[in-house]
């Protein structure tokens, strides 16, 4: 038992590193339309910095207090990611659909690149030396609370400005929303809260590597944004629960399901799309016809 | 200089694979506005599909014709099966299926043809299905290996490879004819009709279906033409081939103008000898990401591509 407890804690931070991914993207992909397929790419670039702050700024400041450390790291994470959506964003958000994904895609790819040529943090290596600040408290405290606030946001004027803008551009400019902004806010936002991810699980892992910025990676975040559902935040983080677990789970299978468990893992993404193209959060409110009604209704239908 | 303008000559050969497999690409895109993120593993699969057949015995031409049928139809088939019935749903839902097919792909022919870069011969793993196959084609004395030209053309300081020439001109005789076919075949004609208006294009009798299927077909098989030339150039096929290759295939589909064809023979092309560029001037590590810069600064001036004309959204 208390075996269990110790191998399932890796899996446990990792779903809640991966939900707090898959939130960030959810408010660009669902909340404002926008495919980023580089979305890896704010989450190393934020785990970097982070890292580099515990490791090299933190000590030069004086900072040792872990705590402390660690919250500093969280923002300097966030924070840098923020920048690096900004320069994203304020070029890209001119192009549209395909061709903003293309872009992201190309800055993950170009991310990975410079990632791996930068010799102070480990170059193609990648960064060890790491604190192990963070813990599983810390990662599902960050997952509340960005979970908590996003449901907040959506709320406000400039929350409710992005959705609008997602489900029609040109009705939205027409009643004075400004377009652009609301998409800045929405991918500036979420990469800031992939850049915290980022933070968090390179002080779990105690390391981080260019490959973080792969674009496999990136897919596995519109995964699980796609196939938990794009239109709520439960369904990001139900997504974020598959995709970890499913594949930890198959561990546990006979040996030749084991083996394969790409394979398998593959096929059940295949089937989710093709019996449930809304995601699965979709399928569970068809079987939960009351809950169905309730949120249709709050969130006026969703495209 | 005379560096340069070598390098220029070398970067044909990488590019023209690109530009090979970025046309499959910008046909599906043309029809469907569907990136088939699937089609880097249909290249993967076709380069190690024509070189177990060339190995097994059978002589290039016939490994090469039955590669690009066989995987022309899968490509068909896996269109009826996983796209069709995503049509109307989204955009979203038929790209993360193509994601996960490529996934499906990649480690399928891991399972069972084994991690490791295979090249010529390349021997079946152990099992019942080799065993059959080996039943049915008994291993040849000699095998005869396809061999590219090993000559140079050495005109003082530039030496081209004949390999390299002969790509090059395989490829742009691939796209001529491709550019050829949509114009004056009747297929052909549908396909364009469909990219530029599906509605009305099905309205004057445009069979929908079928010409999709066509467009899978043909893009199938110029990725398999694209692996065996990858496979004899580099003799080396393994099973992420398609996922690298396929990134930056489609990098150049939407640098030349997605959904135009010449624009992936030059948007290959581009790419290729950026590429080859950097590693001559000592800068390899930069390689990857080069194609994908190149790509963010064209794609932030002329959105639609090199060659790509600029469309007006009706409103």
């Amino acid at each position: 038992m208390e075996q269990l407890i110790e191998y399932s804690i890796l899996p446990l931070m990792l779903f809640g590193i991966t939900a707090i991914q898959a939130l960030g993207l959810q408010l660009i992909l669902g909340g404002a339309g926008l495919l980023s397929l580089g979305h890896a790419a704010f989450y190393a670039i934020g785990g970097y910095s982070a890292a580099a702050f515990s490791v090299y700024a933190g000590p030069a400041l004086g900072i040792t207090q872990p705590f402390l450390l660690m919250s500093l790291s969280l923002i300097a994470g966030g924070f840098s990611a923020l920048i690096a959506g900004l320069l994203v964003a304020v070029p890209c958000l001119r192009l549209q659909g395909d061709y903003l994904a293309m872009a992201t895609l190309g800055f993950a790819e170009i991310s990975g690149t410079a990632l791996k040529n930068i010799e102070s943090v480990g170059g193609t290596r990648g960064f060890t030396g790491i604190a192990k600040l963070s813990s599983l408290a810390w990662v599902f405290v960050t997952l509340g609370l960005v979970w908590w606030a996003l449901s907040r946001f959506r709320r406000t004027g400039l929350g409710m400005a992005i959705q609008a803008t997602r489900d029609d551009e040109i009705a939205s400019r027409s009643l004075g929303i400004n377009t652009y902004s609301a998409k800045l806010s929405a991918f500036v936002v979420g990469s800031a809260i992939a850049g915290i991810a980022g933070a968090l699980y390179v002080h779990a892992l105690q390391f981080i590597s260019p490959d973080e910025a792969d674009f496999s990676r990136s897919v596995i975040i519109v995964l699980a944004v796609v196939i938990g559902g794009m239109t709520s935040l439960f369904g990001s983080v139900l997504g974020a629960l598959i995709l970890v677990a499913v594949p930890e789970a198959l561990r546990f299978a006979p040996d030749a399901i084991r083996e394969q468990r790409m394979i398998y893992f593959a096929l059940i993404v295949i089937f989710v799309m093709l019996f449930s193209p809304k995601g699965l959060q979709s399928l569970l409110m068809r079987l939960l016809p009351r809950r169905k009604a309730k949120t249709a209704t709050a969130r006026g239908g969703s495209k | 200089m005379i560096d340069f303008i070598q390098y220029l000559f070398d970067g044909l050969a990488v590019g023209s694979v690109y530009a090979l497999i970025a046309l499959g690409y910008s046909m599906v895109f043309g029809v469907l506005q569907l990136v088939n993120f699937a089609h880097g593993e249909l290249f993967m699969v076709g380069a190690y599909f024509v070189m177990y057949a060339i190995s097994l015995g059978l002589p290039w031409p016939l490994a090469l014709a039955l590669g690009m049928c066989s995987v022309g139809f899968f490509a068909v088939i896996m269109e009826r099966l996983c796209y069709k019935p995503l049509r109307g749903a989204g955009k979203l839902a038929p790209l993360i299926t193509a994601v996960g097919l490529s996934l499906l792909l990649q480690n399928l022919v891991q399972a069972i043809l084994g991690p490791n870069p295979q090249s010529y011969p390349a021997s079946l793993p152990e099992g019942s299905f080799s065993n059959a196959l080996k039943a049915i084609f008994p291993a040849p004395e000699k095998i005869q290996l396809p061999q590219l030209p090993d000559g140079l053309f050495d005109w003082g300081e530039i030496v081209v490879r004949h390999r390299d020439l002969l790509i090059f001109i395989v490829a742009v005789a691939v796209t001529l004819g491709l550019e050829l076919f949509l114009r004056k075949s009747r297929p052909g004609r549908g396909i364009r009709a469909l990219a530029l208006q599906p509605n009305a294009a099905k309205l004057v009798g445009v069979p929908f279906d079928f010409t999709i299927s066509i467009t899978f077909f043909i893009g199938a098989a110029l990725a398999v033409l694209a692996g065996l030339l990858q496979g004899m150039a580099d003799n080396q096929v393994t099973p992420y081939m398609g996922i690298s290759s396929g990134l930056k295939a489609f990098a150049a589909a939407v640098l030349g103008g997605i959904g135009v064809i010449p624009g992936a023979l030059v948007g290959g092309l581009v790419l290729g000898i950026a590429e080859r560029l950097l590693v001559g001037y000592d800068l390899s590590t930069y390689k990857d990401g080069a194609a994908f810069f190149i790509l963010i600064i064209v794609l932030l001036l002329r959105p639609q591509g090199l060659l790509g004309k600029a469309r007006m959204v009706k409103v």
